[in-house]
């Protein structure tokens, strides 16, 4: 995979945008984050080239955006998600242990470090951080219709599948003469 | 407000709440923590038990109980009812009071507005919470309304439950309905034709039987004393009317015996045609006969004797007497002397011409020889033939007096000459005739019970046709209800199959929340048909290493109630129609690690802007977590928070926790500054 098809912060910031986030970028503990806001989530997102020193630059953002929202509001402190992107996908299983602890680390805030994204699976890496998606309309409107349509193109004879679709639909028993 | 809300509970001598207990519940998320028994999986009890008229769980547990261990009933107020009240806020701020009364076996559901008692409760309820009947809120609250803790696992278990649960979120009862009907009916048809055949198989029997009896009641007749005397008249005039040299050994006394003998006598006419056909060969082979062999075979020895003579010596003295003739002249062509030339010309000319006649003697000899041989032939051929007749007469006269000696009829030696074998013939032909005329009279007389019995025989025939063709119909039947059967299920597996597609995101809608295994990342269902029966089974996926299987055999009971709490969610969510306007999850975070636990709690951050949430935990540290990560964030939102913290015969002690803050301040722009 290509970097030009990984995602970045420009993607993260059209996502969350979209899902109601109102986004800036600034620099925090030297590195470029995309910050999000929205009335249940502060989220700071960051891109990686690599693992070296993610896990402290993790720190190094958490350790920021605790710092601003204890000195506003107590309820903010809850609401922080720290998110790292990075461009490498874990080689080893010492980035992966890596990764895993990080995100295990779950004091002061949520952390998701997300490797080698492409754009098109960006929902699915933010989807802790996104609404619901709306549901998807699984209501049949006329099951028997649908039967219908479905028992015609199999092999049993349409006259006996029509029969007994009419026999049902009165009486909710099958009858097959 | 967009859909209804519960906004108050009420419990009354309901399992462990003897006294009257009320808990606000008017709030988009109500937390409720509790250790184990301080009486909170009662109030997710009192709600399935107000909304469905039963907790399923707790009838299962008293079915072999006696009716006085009621578990609905407080056993510290055994003789008041049980007693839960629910308040439900509507969308245009109406308020509607339900309470049901009652226990285990019998209880009932009431309606009020205010104080105006409302008919018809339960559909108003089912009305009220969704839009579908009362009698399919109890299949939606379970489904999707009230996971309970016992339950939790169960989702994933019954591959037919989950089916049956998605058969409810898609609407397509009718279908499955439908399919088992079809499944009913071919079921049906079958046994009906095992039926069938069964009678038919007795039908047979019976008709055996008949025919048994008949053949029984046609003997027995003729023993009857009258059927008998009338049977040995009319063998007795039969025995009158034989010809002469022809009698009976002895007399037939049933029909049986009767019809034996004209089968005897057949069969001795055909013998006697056998030998009669030997006779007429004889006849005809003595006729052909052209003279005795041994004296022809003489006659053509001499013959040939005297031919062969003939032909030897009558060429030589032509060719003798023919040279000579050219040789002579005046003198001896030998010695030299003079001859009488005239002389000698003259004896060999006659000489010649006897030889001459000798050869026309010796070539008519010949003729005659090859006559004689043509004659010896045919009379050869005749002989032959005339044996091989003689033979078989011999064999037809034996076969004949073998017959004979196995029967009653015996024929005097007369009837035996060859002469007279084509009378014997007729004369058998017409006594089998007789036979058949004599049996015909004896069986009209045996009896009504016969007639009877041949009428059961003869209606068991008809009946049995009848059968089998009701059979055969059948069959088809069955072939085409089969066929039905197979393609209903298949047709519905091909609808769930497609709603599973489009179901598939909404459990990973969930599952991705939940911080999901580390390399089984994908969570779906496959529909899979195990004995007949259409189930939907979980299915989690690795999609690097592209392993799949079922979680219930994979993951950990702390993942499995991940993948649990995904279905149950990603189906409420897409409910539909059945949807309800409240979720109670009642201890959902057994076994679930931290990171799990915040997933959830960012995922209810969600669910509360479509549902109203009910949760329960025993864990103190998550409840503290609860409270301030399902703290209102917005004006119009609230969150009630309450502590269960210990149970007294009364009930339990409930404490509502303070809400937190429930506004914050944007950060943002301090944060850019």
């Amino acid at each position: 995979m290509t970097a030009s098809q990984l995602a970045q912060l420009s993607d993260l910031e059209e996502q969350l945008s979209a899902a109601g986030y109102d986004v800036r970028r600034r620099d925090l503990a030297k590195t470029e984050v995309l910050l999000g806001e929205s009335p249940y989530a502060l989220v700071a997102c960051f891109e990686a080239d690599g693992w070296e020193k993610l896990e402290e630059t993790v720190f190094d953002v958490q350790t920021e955006m605790t710092r601003i929202a204890a000195g506003d509001s107590a309820g903010r402190v809850w609401d922080i998600y720290v998110v790292a992107f990075v461009h490498a996908p874990a080689a080893d299983a010492d980035q992966t242990a890596l990764r895993e602890a990080i995100e295990a680390d779950t004091r002061y805030a949520r952390k998701l470090v997300r490797a080698a994204v492409p754009r098109e699976a960006l929902d699915r890496a933010l989807r802790p951080l996104l609404p619901l998606r709306d549901p998807v309309g699984l209501e049949v409107a006329d099951p028997l219709d649908e039967l219908r349509e479905e028992l015609h193109a199999l092999p049993v004879a349409d006259e006996v599948a029509d029969a007994a679709l009419v026999a049902f639909a009165s009486t909710d028993s099958v009858e097959v003469s | 407000m967009e859909r209804p809300r519960l906004a108050e509970v009420e419990l009354e001598a309901f399992r462990g709440f003897a006294k009257p207990q009320r808990l606000d519940l008017d709030a988009d998320v109500v937390v409720i923590r509790g250790d184990n028994g301080t009486g909170k999986s009662s109030v997710a009890d009192a709600l399935l038990w107000l909304v469905t008229g039963t907790v399923p769980r707790l009838r299962e547990r008293a079915k072999s109980l006696r009716k006085a261990d009621d578990p609905i009933v407080s056993r510290y107020r055994p003789e008041d009812p049980a007693r839960v009240r629910l308040a439900l806020r509507l969308p245009d701020e109406r308020r509607l009071d339900f309470e049901r009364k009652g226990g285990t076996d019998r209880s009932q559901l009431t309606a009020r507005e205010g104080d105006t008692l409302l008919e018809n409760a339960d559909e108003l309820l089912a009305d009220s919470l969704t839009g579908i009947h009362a009698h399919q809120l109890a299949q939606a609250v379970e489904s999707w309304g009230v996971l309970r803790q016992d339950k939790l696992l169960a989702a994933l278990e019954g591959g037919e439950a989950l089916h049956k649960r998605l058969a409810d979120v898609i609407g397509l009862e009718r279908v499955t309905l439908f399919a088992d009907s079809a499944k009913k009916t071919a079921d049906g048809l079958v046994r009906e034709r095992r039926e069938a055949e069964q009678t038919l198989g007795a039908l047979r029997h019976r008709r055996d039987q008949a025919q048994e009896q008949l053949t029984e009641a046609e003997r027995q007749a003729v023993q009857t004393p009258d059927a008998s005397h009338r049977l040995m008249a009319l063998v007795e005039s039969f025995a009158s009317t034989l010809p002469e040299d022809v009698h009976l050994t002895r007399r037939p006394d049933s029909l049986e015996a009767l019809a034996a003998l004209g089968r005897d006598i057949g069969e001795l006419a055909a013998a006697a045609r056998t030998l009669a056909d030997a006779a007429k060969e004889v006849t005809v082979a003595r006729a052909a006969s052209v003279g005795a062999v041994d004296e022809l075979e003489e006659e053509l020895v001499s013959l040939e004797a005297k031919a062969h003579q003939a032909v030897r010596r009558a060429p030589m003295q032509v060719q003798l007497a023919g040279a000579a003739l050219e040789l002579l002249g005046d003198d001896c062509p030998v010695c030299g002397q003079p001859i009488d030339a005239a002389s000698v010309r003259q004896h060999l000319t006659e000489l010649l011409q006897s030889a001459q006649a000798e050869a026309g003697a010796a070539a008519d000899a010949q003729r005659v020889v090859a006559d004689m041989q043509f004659r010896l032939q045919a009379a050869r051929t005749a002989q032959t033939r005339l044996q091989a007749a003689h033979q078989r007469y011999a064999n037809a006269s034996g076969q004949l007096e073998g017959r004979l000696t196995s029967t009653a009829l015996r024929v005097g030696p007369a009837w035996k000459r060859p002469e007279r074998a084509e009378a014997l013939v007729v004369a058998l032909e017409q006594l089998q005739s007789r036979v058949r005329e004599v049996h015909a009279e004896a069986q009209r007389n045996a009896g009504e019970q016969v007639a009877r019995l041949s009428a059961v025989v003869e209606a068991s025939n008809a009946e049995i046709a009848r059968a089998q063709t009701a059979i055969d119909e059948l069959s088809d039947r069955v072939k085409r209800a089969q066929e039905l059967d197979r393609d209903a299920h298949r047709a519905a597996r091909r609808i769930v199959d497609r709603a599973l597609q489009r179901l598939g995101p909404s459990f990973a809608e969930v599952f991705d929340r939940l911080a999901p295994h580390p390399t089984f990342t994908e969570l779906g269902a496959v529909q899979d048909i195990y004995y007949k029966k259409n189930q939907v089974v979980p299915e989690i996926r690795d999609p690097q290493r592209n392993v799949s299987g079922n979680p219930s055999v994979l993951l950990s009971e702390g993942h499995l109630s991940v993948v649990a709490l995904s279905y149950f969610l990603g189906m409420a969510l897409n409910a539909g129609d059945g949807a309800l306007p409240f979720i109670f999850l009642d201890d959902p975070l057994q076994s679930m690690d931290v990171i799990s636990v915040l997933g959830f709690a960012d995922l209810c951050r969600r669910l509360r802007e479509r549902r109203q949430l009910i949760v329960t935990t025993h864990d103190r540290r998550f409840a503290s977590l609860f409270s301030r990560k399902l703290a209102s964030r917005e004006p119009r939102s609230r969150t009630l928070i309450y502590d269960f913290t210990t149970w007294t015969e009364t009930g339990p002690e409930i404490k509502p926790v303070k809400e937190p803050p429930t506004t914050v301040e944007p950060l943002l722009s301090r944060i850019a500054s």
